[in-house]
């Protein structure tokens, strides 16, 4: 009677035993396919992010080479290039209007001009050293983020003359 | 436990940790479900912000298709799709309705459109991006014929003229009839020399407007008070730029004082300035920014 009830008592525990093994195998089946669909996300999502990268520069430039605060226009008519002048007038007027360029530019953290062509030295561009100088801290707020540059023109009306540079801008 | 007990607690276990393993997909599936609806609320909402943020120029125009019955919500510089989350564009100026859904065009496509026009006073203050559909429209009514072959040129085609979610009362007076509701719009204007200024009237209040890009502003939108603040700030930031850049030019030449007097009464327009005189001192910059050559080179 002992043994007979012994040996039902073993059969229940290697039932139970066998259920909890199904199921640990079932989870641990789970475990692995969902990390391998969250690495593949996770692939995913870096490709995009970097595509998105992409994009959202391209926009920021726009957005920034756009700006009528920036651009260079004859008599109405709007031209590709940056005005020097105006590059070197910005900084006054983001100095007391700096709330509303931080919401202005958004992500960016910075957007530096340099030329390029003719080389020159590098010398920060002021209203009482412009035009004896060669670069533009348009905008800076913290050193975040990715950097984009590309080559642009700037134009020097006092010189009527126009010179290659490079915009670095910088954003999260 | 007799046997028969036993075979039912089993089925009873079954079950109980299936439902368990059902109930975490079924949340798992929601969830991600939800999820993807957010995030393609965002990407769409995000998609419209970028279709906009590459209309930086003036003149330019075209359609756009979104795959669902969406409705892009934009009030107060705050732009969203159905109840998602909002963005807050600060630098650029959007005219649009308030609530509009896209014109379906097919199954799983539905129409938007975006066109640009400069605001100048006389030098570019902005560009304006007008967003819509043509599900929404405007009902233009004109008291003359004049009026009506000076704007409808520059508005292009795929904008809805005949159904009348917005009417705009055009009148040549030199102050608005009513202030109304937020349906109507009431606008008093001037033509002159190929130019119009005047005031809007809309929900209460009457605002002054000089020249095609304000008054576009006024009459594609549903929140031209708000426009209007944001215009008068970025009149302000150009002007103020614009005064800067003759500090630095008139150390060389002495011929940008008037100059400086005009831009410094473009700089200070607001919801009280007279447009008749706004629009008369823009004409004067323009005359003396045209004379500037050489040594003392124009401004704009």
């Amino acid at each position: 009677m002992f043994i007979r009830q012994l040996k039902k008592s073993k059969k229940g525990d290697i039932q139970i035993y066998s259920t909890i093994f199904v199921l640990l195998v079932f989870f641990l089946i789970m475990a692995i396919g969902l990390i391998f669909y969250l690495k593949a996300m996770k692939t995913s999502v870096i490709n995009s992010a970097q595509e998105i990268a992409i994009d959202k520069f391209s926009l920021l430039l726009n957005t920034v080479i756009t700006m009528p605060e920036l651009r260079y226009s004859f008599h109405g008519s709007q031209s590709e290039a940056l005005d020097t002048t105006k590059l070197t007038s910005f900084q006054t007027l983001l100095n007391s209007n700096k709330l509303y360029y931080q919401r202005y530019f958004g992500k960016i953290s910075s957007i530096e001009i340099q030329q390029v062509y003719p080389q020159a030295d590098e010398v920060l561009c002021t209203e009482k050293n412009y035009p004896q100088c060669s670069k533009w801290v348009i905008y800076s707020n913290g050193d975040k983020g990715l950097v984009y540059s590309t080559s642009i023109l700037l134009y020097y009306p006092q010189e009527d003359k126009y010179k290659i540079g490079k915009i670095y801008i910088q954003a999260q | 436990m007799k046997r028969g007990q036993a075979s039912t607690f089993n089925w009873i276990y079954i079950a109980v940790v299936g439902a368990i393993i059902l109930l975490i997909f079924i949340g798992f599936a929601v969830k991600q479900g939800a999820f993807s609806d957010r995030l393609l609320n965002l990407k769409v909402r995000d998609n419209i912000d970028n279709v906009i943020s590459s209309y930086r120029a003036p003149y330019l125009e075209r359609t756009f298709t979104l795959p669902k019955d969406f409705q892009i919500n934009y009030a107060k510089n705050s732009l969203s799709i159905d109840t998602g989350e909002k963005k807050v564009i600060y630098n650029k100026i959007i005219a649009s309705p308030s609530k509009f859904k896209g014109k379906a065009i097919s199954k799983n496509e539905y129409e938007f459109y975006v066109w640009t026009y400069p605001i100048l006073l006389p030098y570019q203050i902005d560009n304006l991006i007008i967003l819509g559909s043509s599900n929404y429209g405007y009902k233009m009514r004109y008291d003359n014929e004049e009026i009506k072959n000076f704007i409808s040129p520059d508005i292009p085609s795929f904008v809805n003229l005949n159904s009348k979610e917005k009417e705009i009362y055009f009148t040549q007076a030199e102050e608005c009839l009513t202030t109304q509701n937020s349906n109507l719009m009431d606008i008093a204007y001037t033509i002159d020399n190929e130019e119009i200024y005047g005031y809007v009237c809309n929900n209460k209040e009457k605002l002054p407007f000089v020249g095609k890009g304000m008054l576009y502003s006024a009459v594609f939108s549903d929140d031209f008070s708000s426009i209007f603040n944001q215009i008068v700030k970025r009149i302000q930031l150009v002007s103020q730029l614009h005064l800067e850049e003759i500090k630095i030019y008139s150390k060389s030449c002495t011929q940008y004082s008037e100059l400086t007097l005009l831009i410094g009464k473009i700089k200070s327009f607001n919801k009280n300035s007279n447009p008749e005189e706004i629009l008369a001192t823009s004409r004067q910059i323009e005359k003396l920014n045209n004379k500037m050559t050489g040594r003392c080179p124009s401004v704009y």
